[in-house]
């Protein structure tokens, strides 16, 4: 897969374990019948799909995510949808993995 | 709108039955079908991040139900999808207790944990009802299939 599905992966990933470790989500989980004992392997998951990124995406992503708890935002209409600054029309249309010049978060186009 | 479903449930969200019988591959026919109503811009992608999700604990129910579910920058609008398996999905490997009947519920990245673990609860609620997996495994057409959804989801 290419990078910035990896990075979407990523940061889905990390939606995810963010509910896992929650409070109270293990009970949750049970009382909707789900199992929940993969969090171990989950977390495996991460380490294996950080160490397929470049470390410059890695350290990116790490970085806007300990800033803003969501590393990855979308672009819509040239507008990152984390600062809602006007991207350059460069990134804004760029179809690879790009880091927003007024945010530091990355850029997903949809 | 309701919370579960988000704008009334269509014909076209729902899979009479299911071409595949293994998880893998029945959840590369849903994210497809969600590609192709144009609420997933990456299907490939959202069914590795479905995967993922059936690696903390299968979604898998009892009764023969599953409810895969995700929060994902890949859904732009929160969606639910029906699909049926008349023989059965070998949801977890083996062919103990096959699934029937698999709802697949998707919500945008800036969902609230909360609210999508709601509605996952609230669809998964409605069809533990012996009654109500029964009507939806012998209706015979999509639209019946649906109105038996709305009445139990609202």
């Amino acid at each position: 897969m290419s990078g910035w599905t990896d990075v979407v992966r990523l940061h889905d990933l990390d939606l995810l374990l963010e509910e896992a470790r929650a409070g109270g989500a293990r009970q949750r989980s049970l009382t909707v019948g789900f199992r929940h004992d993969g969090l171990p392997a989950l977390e495996r998951a991460r380490a294996q799909l950080c160490a397929r990124l470049e470390p410059r995406w890695v350290h990116a992503y790490e970085r806007a995510r300990r800033r803003y708890g969501r590393a990855v935002v979308a672009v819509r209409g040239g507008v990152c949808q984390g600062c809602f600054i006007t991207l350059p029309t460069a990134a804004a249309n760029a179809d690879t993995l790009s880091v927003c010049e007024s945010c530091g978060r990355i850029l997903f186009r949809p | 709108m309701s919370i579960v479903t988000g704008p009334a449930l269509h014909p076209a969200h729902l899979i009479p039955e299911l071409k595949t019988r293994r998880r893998e591959s029945v959840l590369g026919e849903l994210t497809r079908l969600a590609g192709e109503l144009g609420y997933v811009s990456e299907p490939g992608a959202l069914r590795a991040t479905l995967a993922l999700r059936e690696r903390l604990g299968s979604t898998a129910v009892g009764r023969g139900v599953a409810v895969p579910n995700a929060r994902s920058l890949l859904v732009s609008r929160p969606l639910l999808i029906v699909a049926r398996s008349r023989r059965g999905v070998a949801w977890d490997g083996g062919e103990d207790d096959p699934v029937h009947l698999v709802l697949l519920v998707l919500s945008p990245a800036a969902t609230r944990a909360a609210t999508h673990l709601e509605r996952v609860g609230r669809v998964s609620a409605a069809v533990r009802p012996g009654r109500t997996r029964q009507r939806l495994l012998e209706s015979s057409s999509p639209e019946e299939i649906g109105a038996v959804l709305e009445a139990v989801l609202g």
